[in-house]
């Protein structure tokens, strides 16, 4: 008799959620080729314009990458080195930043530049103020990268050499893997983003998606224009996952346990004066946020902006609950299939811009969908996944790529089906599981795009009403918004990260052996 | 009883096994030594299913193990499994590693689970986390949850190395004491000589992708004795 | 397991249900929540239906909602689109999405669609923000054509982006008045001088209130904002010389979707939007700076009172907004 290793629920339940997550662009499609008589299909050229705009887009955002892990890294080193909770808390603080976004830390870097009369408009101002904005991320990319490391290999080199040799010789090669996927994502956020570079008066190709929309009113139009974007996105978002695959197994999570010998005085002054650069974000945000409440009379937060907090807080809990058994699901198909068209929709849900997503789940869940979508959340819950669960898959497949498979395959041998990942899968991998609960739960709390198009009427999203309260000049809700994101960061930040290290120890064991300390 | 026939794998381009072959009676006691690498741990894999074989057959009491793409999943082999590491479950108590397991024997959970918790020794263990036993109690547990798996055969993947004489000496006893002596069929693959010759059976050598009654061939085809064997 | 399942199904389930069913009319609005939600709550006191609204920020260059009603073309969830401006509505009316309605009240009404398809009323003006103390000693600027004038610093001068929003109707209006000849120079110079096109309206403000700018072109319900809140800042309207073209107003649209889920609903929202009520309390909140022919004086900003208006209407400057934005896109987004 023989059975197949696959289960016949588990095809469906991925295909299910695969389908969820790339319907939208494919009711797009067939809308284009519906209407490919009356279509412009030129429009996906950008032309020379729209190419020079396209370059410099990527030329920029080449730049806030390169820029950042200049910072990152040497930064990340040096925090490496300190030793204990101040290590951890440090460390904690520097990337908390991570869940504010950008277009907050470029007010709050606006409002700095326009108090000491510094100029704000321009390539190196508007680069820098996006890189610092985009410094949490690449500063958790490469910690986590650094926490990979064996420190077993480390100090076997410094027996032969100086610590800055060893840190580029032997640590930063060991990283590389979860260096390249930070940075990756950072380009693809990065190429995706218009306000931030808006603002301080830089055009990015991300905007002729508005400007499209505004003129034509055409989402498949608009797809069309958004193509040579999404093509880059993807590609990005391929070396990131082809980075991921190679992630290292973590053998201790913490600090590396040196003593702080002192270094070539080059190398420990520019690790200082990173280190300085890489709390300027949270910094500004404090500044921004301090000034603001001390500048308005310490306003509370009004009642509708609870009100708008606790809806925006319910969906975004909601979709994340949704999302992440969703991400688990095709992040164990990835891991064990390696199917390329999984693959596919996971990039697909990365690169598509939220407003093509949002255009598209209306037009499928009204063709489908029924009235019961468009009551309540069905529908912005529907949007929401479409994005988040590719970035959950992504963390997950990282995570699961680095389990030990061994307790698995043991598990393997005397159960099948949900009990197995119940028992056994959910508690090798539970700290990533939470970690997508906190990232997922963090981008879709301040979500703009989506919440526009597929929220329901009469809903108070925080995302609206941050943009409102900046119109208006009520710049002290915002203010108490950014504290409460750090202190989120903060909070959950350093609860994952406790839980991350308990669970690598004991992995690490098993690893090397029971009687290891 | 097993049944291999013409079974090869390889990784990358690269033959691992090559045409082997093999047979493994209930309460048969076959050892399968082999240098690092030789392919020993792809054998007890593809054997429970953990891999799919890139040609050849398996079967087990008859059944046919795999087909194509499909195959037998690991738990309907009715086999257990020691890993060259303890491969234990870290959220877990030593109890609840055998109740998991025997939970899909079908009989008794608890009883089962306290007959060999007292079978092998772990009893004052029982309410112990991995982090808190030692690699010799470690490796005592994975024994003894195999062992709680009730299967017609037990294959064990160097189950010993790295331990101490004074603890593999406990472990072989407890293997002579409960695996044996129920009548499982055993495949003990190792690397090491000594453990080979203290447990006895049947012994094969694994060597270029295949099993030989002998544990290397010289150039003429002339047998060798190797070190390990020479020493004792 | 089970259990996650059925905290999975419970949470679909609660998401699909439906908050409330009453009686009710469904408003997408582009105007800012700080203005409509007021009369939102007006209305529902005064004749006990309930809004549901969806808004629009500038931070998304108001594309969100029109995009959301086109998209919802086969299965419309709004009643009514109250819309700040009027182009984007009359895009709406081109792609036959909107059900014609003749409001009694619409006598109130600015202009009106020959179809009925629409109604303009209330308005905001074009104005110039300017910072006299940043500005010192140089001249005040009172058209829109200083923006381009070297008298002053290009780097000290602003307007938004005019690829959207209001900045882009006015851009149209320019095309429709001037010429598309005359409308492509001005915005040459403007690029080729170098001055600052802004993310919006109110960033426009803002740097101006900062100092950073001297003065700039912006919306008045944005310079209000700021003058009422006591910066340092005057308001002006451009072009009003004898000969001048006078500044633009921008009436606010509004349009009954076609095929909305509560249509009787949304006619009483329409009339009652467009009666004296609502006209009241927008022209008390700030939000309508032009009622009636004339400005509004029941708000604290410091309008002047005399004002020449640019007379094109939505009818004729509308068929330059497509071609106006080709063109400002080709010249700005690079």
């Amino acid at each position: 008799m023989i059975f197949g290793q696959t289960r016949f629920p588990a095809i469906v339940a991925t295909i299910v959620v695969a389908g969820l997550v790339c319907a939208p662009l494919l009711v797009l499609c067939m809308e284009l080729l519906w209407t490919a008589d009356s279509i412009n299909l030129g429009k996906a050229w950008p032309g020379t314009r729209g190419g020079l705009l396209l370059f410099e887009s990527f030329f920029f955002s080449l730049c806030v990458t390169i820029l950042g892990l200049m910072v990152a890294i040497p930064a990340a080193s040096l925090l490496m080195d300190v030793t204990g909770y101040s290590g951890q808390l440090l460390r904690l603080l520097a990337i908390a930043p991570v869940t504010v976004p950008p277009f907050l830390h470029a007010m709050a870097w606006q409002r700095l530049l326009e108090s000491i009369g510094a100029s704000t408009q321009g390539f190196a101002v508007t680069f820098a103020v996006e890189a610092a904005a985009r410094l949490p991320l690449l500063l958790a990319a490469v910690l986590i990268g650094l926490h990979f490391v064996d420190p077993r290999a480390r100090n076997a080199a410094l027996i032969y050499a100086g610590r800055a040799r060893t840190f580029f010789s032997i640590t930063l090669p060991q990283a590389r893997p979860a260096i390249i996927a930070g940075a990756c994502m950072t380009m693809v956020f990065s190429l995706n983003e218009y306000g931030l570079p808006a603002l301080f008066q830089r055009h990015t190709y991300a905007l002729e998606i508005f400007a499209e929309y505004s003129v034509s009113g055409s989402s498949v139009d608009t797809l069309l224009v958004a193509l040579p974007l999404v093509l880059l996105s993807i590609l990005f978002a391929v070396i990131a996952i082809r980075a991921l695959s190679s992630l290292p197994s973590p053998v201790a999570i913490g600090s590396s346990g040196q003593t702080l010998l002192a270094g070539p005085w080059l190398y420990d002054l520019l690790r200082t004066l990173a280190v300085a650069v890489a709390f300027s974000p949270l910094l500004v945000l404090l500044w921004g946020a301090v000034a603001l409440i001390t500048g308005s009379g310490a306003a509370p937060i009004s009642m509708t902006g609870f009100a708008a907090m606790a809806d925006s807080a319910a969906i975004a809990l909601a979709a994340t609950i949704m999302a992440v058994p969703c991400a688990w699901l095709l992040a164990e198909n990835l891991h064990r299939h390696r199917l390329p068209v999984l693959w596919l929709v996971v990039l697909i849900g990365i690169a598509l811009p939220a407003s093509l997503s949002g255009a598209g789940s209306i037009r499928l869940w009204s063709w489908i969908g029924g009235e019961l979508m468009y009551k309540g959340w069905g529908l912005p819950l529907a949007g929401m996944l479409v994005g988040l669960i590719p970035l959950a898959t992504l963390l997950l497949y990282a995570v699961i790529r680095n389990s030990d498979h061994l307790p698995w395959d043991a598990a393997r041998v005397y159960h099948s089906g949900p009990i197995l990942w119940w028992k056994i899968r959910l508690f090798q991998i539970w700290p990533g599981v939470i970690g997508a609960f906190f990232l997922l739960f963090a981008l879709s709390l301040p979500e703009l795009e989506l919440s526009l198009l597929l929220s329901p009427p009469g809903f108070s999203a925080v995302g609206i009403r941050i943009f409102n309260y900046l119109h208006y000049g009520a710049h002290e809700q915002v203010a108490y918004l950014i504290l409460l994101l750090l202190l989120v960061s903060l909070l959950l930040g350093g609860t994952i990260y406790q839980m991350i290290r308990y669970q690598v120890r004991l992995d690490y064991r098993e690893r090397e052996g029971y009687n290891k300390p | 009883m097993i049944k291999v026939q013409s079974l090869s794998h390889g990784f990358s381009g690269q033959p691992v096994l090559d045409q082997l072959d093999l047979d493994l009676e209930p309460g048969e006691k076959l050892v399968i030594s082999g240098k690092s690498g030789a392919g020993k741990t792809t054998l007890i894999r593809l054997l429970a299913g953990l891999e799919l074989p890139d040609s050849g057959s398996i079967e087990i009491d008859d059944i046919s193990m795999h087909s194509g793409s499909a195959m037998v999943a690991p738990h309907q082999r009715s086999i257990s499994v020691v890993f060259q590491r303890p491969a234990l479950w870290q959220h877990m108590k030593v109890s609840a590693h055998l109740e998991f397991v025997a939970s899909g024997t079908g009989q008794k959970k608890e009883s089962t689970v306290r007959e060999i918790l007292q079978a092998t020794g772990l009893e004052s263990l029982k309410d112990r986390r991995p982090h808190q036993l030692s690699e010799g109690q470690a490796r005592r547990v994975a024994i003894a949850r195999a062992i709680a798996a009730q299967a017609n055969y037990m294959l064990m993947d160097e189950p010993l190395v790295n331990l101490d004489q004074e603890a593999k000496s406990d472990l072989f006893e407890l293997i002579e004491s409960h695996i044996v002596a129920t009548g499982m069929g055993l495949l003990f693959v190792t690397h090491d000589e000594t453990e080979a010759e203290l447990l006895g059976g049947s012994r094969l050598w694994l060597r270029q992708g295949r099993l030989w009654p002998t544990p290397a061939v010289g150039r003429a085809g002339e047998s060798i004795v190797g070190p390990a064997v020479a020493s004792l | 397991m089970k259990l996650l399942n059925l905290i999975f199904v419970a949470v679909f389930l609660m998401g699909c249900s439906d908050p409330e069913a009453v009686d009710e009319v469904i408003v997408y609005t582009s105007v800012d929540q700080h203005y409509s939600e007021p009369l939102f709550e007006q209305f529902q006191r005064d004749t006990g239906i309930k809004v549901r609204a969806v808004y629009d920020v500038e931070a998304n260059k108001t594309t969100g909602l029109v995009n959301r009603i086109i998209s919802e073309r086969k299965r419309p969830k709004a009643d009514v689109f109250w819309n700040g401006e009027y182009s984007q509505t009359m895009l709406l009316a081109v792609q036959g999405l909107l059900e014609a309605y003749y409001s009694p009240q619409a006598e109130r009404a600015l202009w009106l669609d020959p179809l009925n398809r629409w109604t303009a009323f209330g308005g905001r003006i074009r104005v110039l923000i300017i910072n006299p103390e940043a500005l010192g000693d140089n001249p005040m600027p009172d058209s829109i054509f200083d923006l381009g004038d070297d008298r002053w610093p290009a780097d000290k001068v602003a307007l938004a982006l005019p690829l959207f929003g209001t900045t882009a109707t006015h851009a149209a209006s320019l095309w429709s008045h001037l010429g598309p000849s005359a409308a492509i120079d001005y915005f040459l110079r403007l690029k080729v001088r170098g001055i600052q096109f802004l993310d919006g309206n109110s960033v426009v403000r803002d740097k101006v209130v900062s100092g950073d700018i001297w003065f700039g072109l912006t919306d008045s319900d944005d310079a209000c904002v700021a003058a009422v809140s006591g910066k340092p800042i005057t308001i002006k309207y451009p072009d009003q010389q004898s000969d001048g073209m006078g500044t633009l107003v921008i009436p606010n649209s509004v349009a009954l979707i076609s095929g909305g889920p509560n249509t009787a609903n949304g006619r009483t929202f329409i009339d009652y939007l467009l009666g004296k009520e609502s006209e009241d309390l927008l022209s008390r909140m700030g939000w309508f700076h032009v009622v009636a022919g004339k400005i509004n004086a029941s708000h604290d900003c410091p309008l002047p009172q005399q004002i020449r208006i640019h007379t094109a209407t939505p009818a004729e400057i509308y068929p330059s907004v497509g071609t106006s934005r080709a063109f400002l896109r080709e010249l700005l987004l690079r």
